[in-house]
């Protein structure tokens, strides 16, 4: 590995550190390869004899935040177990909700639909006696099915969406107070 | 070695090497490395405490064309060492007391 290529990977391994830091270590590993060079290496050679760029990040973080690391974790545990079992109740009375509406609306416009084809197959029986309220009642009918079942269409697609933002609560749920 | 202890031993052989004179990352790797195991990545944190301490000052100047960092010791990184001299005593007496005799499981 070149010079260059090194420096490359350890900034993108040090992306989450601070532009600032970031630039002094590089400095500081360029210098390193620079006097290793000086010092009748060759490039390969210089860099090769560097620990890799996660072995880097690995000590430098394990330095700068050694001893105060522990506490915050245990702290955060002990937050994520009360936090978990307090908020399941109102997780599951969520998800029961929004099911509930959701089961609501595709049975409301099923009836629609269903209510509109009555009426449209009705019709024809009522064209026998007066033309004119048969042709109002097969409009009618017309009209309440075809709304019903764009009604159902859009059940279907909040049901879908309603699917998907179970899942995103679960997974954002069990990510953070998840590994108890 | 513990981790800590080694630390602690590094911090000390770095002020060591700049009390001869003031010095920069791979010299001072060079020069502590016949005595305590270390690596650039290790002495990277060690100097940035340091600093952060008050026990270096650092400075750039030219070399071949580039810029070298160069740091060196304050007075308050002598007092470090001579803290660490003075400990020493204590620590001898501590470590005879654990070594003296034999250790019995029971």
């Amino acid at each position: 590995m070149t010079k260059k290529q090194f420096l490359k990977e350890l900034e993108k391994q040090f992306s989450s550190i601070s532009p600032e830091e970031k630039r002094k270590m590089l400095e500081y590993y360029s210098e390193i390869i620079d006097d290793k060079i000086d010092d009748g290496k060759t490039e390969a050679q210089a860099v090769s004899e560097l620990n890799s760029p996660l072995k880097i990040l690995e000590d430098y973080l394990g330095e700068t935040t050694n001893t105060h690391t522990e506490p915050t974790e245990k702290k955060r545990s002990v937050i994520g177990i009360i936090g978990f079992s307090l908020l399941i109740p109102f997780v599951l009375l969520f998800i029961v909700t929004l099911g509930i509406i959701a089961l609501s609306f595709i049975f409301s416009s099923a009836a629609i639909a269903v209510s509109g084809i009555v009426t449209f197959v009705s019709s024809f029986v009522l064209f026998g006696q007066d033309f004119l309220i048969g042709l109002f009642q097969l409009g009618a009918g017309l009209f309440l099915a075809t709304a019903g079942f764009f009604a159902l269409w859009g059940s279907a697609v909040l049901c879908k969406l309603c699917l998907k933002l179970f899942k995103k609560i679960i997974k954002k749920y069990v990510s953070v107070y998840g590994g108890i | 070695m513990d981790i800590q202890l080694k630390r602690g031993f590094i911090e000390i052989c770095v002020l060591k090497a700049l009390t001869k004179g003031d010095s920069y990352g791979y010299k001072i790797l060079n020069d502590i490395s016949p005595y305590i195991q270390i690596s650039e990545s290790t002495l990277y944190p060690i100097l940035k405490r340091l600093l952060a301490a008050g026990c270096l000052t650092q400075y750039s100047c030219e070399h071949n064309g580039r810029l070298r960092k160069y740091y060196s010791i304050t007075e308050e990184g002598k007092g470090r060492i001579y803290d660490f001299l003075n400990e020493w005593d204590s620590m001898i007496k501590i470590y005879n007391y654990i070594s003296e005799g034999e250790i019995t499981n029971d």
